[in-house]
């Protein structure tokens, strides 16, 4: 089998377990929609704070949204020792990274639409360009999803591993909040500079990463 | 000196740290060396 | 001379060479040289703040080196792994420093505190880098050295993206010009000689502090091993001693098997 097919594979068995268990839906999608309340509750609603402020408050909440959702991706996998199996089951490691971050991609798609349906109707913000925003959002998705997935694995079989993978893992993406941040202030109108540029760093960032992720992840599970 | 208050708050703040960093390795080292059978080498 | 002596020996005379050197450093920076004509006083944390910064970067980039060392087949050992380790310790020490010297520093100048400026805010994020790869370090376990040079390299490669994105950042909001300006400011003379100073004593304490978290952690090492090891043992004969019967035997707990 080749790569994609296996990670396919993956992808797919990740998936099936959430639709079955609907976690993400039904606990970390509440979670970032309370997220996108509270920040409501914090700052100052009446004066256009929000509507400024929008996009990185938007960002903010997916990153701590997908925080649970890597730690979900890896308390699956801690059961029955499924970790094991997926050791011995003959998948090449680098198809296993590709389809856990693929899993946790997809989902934090689903979130992302549904928090930005949120931010625009709590926030008051302008549309300006829809293909800016969904460009910056697939790539800062991505670079997200391939580093959780990358610090899931390597702290997967840790006890302290619900503290251990906030801590390691927000300084590093610290460069997609800022890049998404500013491409979507440019794609909801909230700022005047070009966006497109910031999309080009995510998409590095990604790329850099899931390279990174399809070469660590094998060694990592093995000492997982 | 401009600023003393600043300036002299920075190089004893320095020297606090190096010396204690300093303090704190020689400190664990007893310490480990304590644990040590009688018959390792203490210095490797 | 045997090699342990003659490495005693050298740790000896850099430890002293280190401590000189820092004494001379603050008769510099304190005394001779003269204060600046903008910052006037304040600059002598400069003296400081710059080297101090330069260790930080430079022991991070020993933590990567030897995180890379030790994963790449050919050059593995544990020798690489304490490298890192210890240079890692190092590195959180003056990257705290660091920070707090650049705050003391600023305030004076330019009434600030802290100023979001690629330079700055890269230093904050390495000092979270190092905090996670401290705290990784702390989990014993065989996989221990794999999973630290592992997250070790994810940080290195990091840094220079966080750099680089909070620049362009900050290039395009045009903001802190004069704070930019003031920090690419040319010195000249002693006040270049002190800096330079600063840096070479700063280089000497990184050298024997390294050397000395290398030892330390070659005894920690073997104090957890033996620990281990004692544990087993005692599981083993606590096991023994409860009168665990051979197998086959009838158990007297009137159950029969």
């Amino acid at each position: 089998m080749n790569l994609w097919r296996e990670a396919m594979l993956v992808a797919g068995k990740d998936l099936r377990i959430e639709a079955r268990s609907r976690v993400t839906l039904y606990q970390v999608l509440p979670f970032g929609l309370i997220v996108v309340l509270l920040f409501a509750f914090a700052l100052d609603p009446s004066r256009g704070v929000l509507s400024r402020v929008a996009p990185g408050l938007f960002w903010v909440a997916v990153l701590l949204a997908a925080l649970l959702a890597v730690s979900r991706s890896f308390a699956v996998e801690t059961e029955n020792g499924a970790r094991d199996g997926l050791r011995l089951s003959g998948l090449d490691p680098a198809a296993v990274f590709l389809g856990k971050a693929g899993a946790i991609a997809f989902q934090l798609a689903v979130l992302e639409v549904a928090l930005g349906a949120g931010v625009a109707l709590l926030y008051d913000v302008e549309l300006r360009s829809l293909g800016l925003l969904v460009a910056a959002a697939v790539a800062a998705t991505a670079g997200v999803a391939a580093t959780g997935t990358l610090y899931g694995v390597l702290a997967a079989g840790l006890r302290v591993r619900e503290t251990l993978v906030p801590l390691l893992l927000l300084p590093v993406v610290a460069p997609v909040m800022l890049g998404a941040t500013r491409a979507w202030e440019a794609g909801l109108g909230s700022a005047t500079s070009d966006g497109w540029p910031w999309v080009a760093l995510l998409a590095l960032f990604a790329t850099l990463y899931t390279s990174i992720g399809m070469l660590a992840f094998g060694p990592l599970l093995e000492e997982a | 000196m401009t600023d003393a208050g600043y300036v002299v708050t920075g190089w004893v703040l320095t020297a606090v740290v190096l010396a204690g960093y300093w303090a704190s390795i020689a400190r664990r080292t007893r310490r480990a060396r304590r644990s040590l059978p009688p018959e390792e080498s203490p210095r490797p | 001379m045997n090699e342990a002596l003659l490495h005693r020996r050298l740790a000896t005379v850099i430890g002293w060479a280190a401590l000189v050197s820092l004494a001379v450093l603050a008769v510099l920076g304190l005394w001779v040289a003269p204060p600046d004509a903008v910052q006037r006083d304040a600059q002598r944390l400069m003296y400081l703040h710059v080297p101090a910064a330069w260790l930080a970067y430079l022991a991070f980039g020993v933590t990567a080196l030897a995180s890379a060392l030790y994963l790449w087949r050919r050059t593995r050992s544990a020798v690489w792994d304490r490298i890192a380790g210890a240079s890692a310790e190092i590195g959180v020490v003056f990257t705290a420093l660091t920070l707090v010297l650049g705050s003391l520093w600023g305030r004076p100048v330019w009434g600030i505190w802290w100023a979001w400026d690629a330079r700055l805010v890269t230093t904050a994020v390495l000092f979270f880098l190092y905090v996670g790869y401290l705290a990784l370090r702390r989990i014993p376990g065989p996989g221990r050295a794999t999973r630290c040079a592992i997250a070790a390299l994810i940080a290195f490669v990091d840094v220079p993206i966080v750099h680089f994105s909070v620049d362009w950042w900050r290039t395009l909001h045009q903001e802190g010009t004069v704070f930019n300006d003031e920090l690419k400011a040319q010195i000249h003379g002693t006040m270049a000689f002190t800096l330079f100073w600063g840096v070479v004593a700063f280089t000497l304490v990184y050298v024997y502090l390294l050397d000395r978290r290398y030892r330390l952690e070659v005894l920690e090492e073997g104090r957890d091993e033996r620990e281990l090891e004692q544990a087993i043992a005692e599981r083993v004969a606590s096991g023994d001693a409860d009168g665990s019967p051979a197998p086959g035997t009838l158990v007297d707990t009137g159950a029969r098997r």
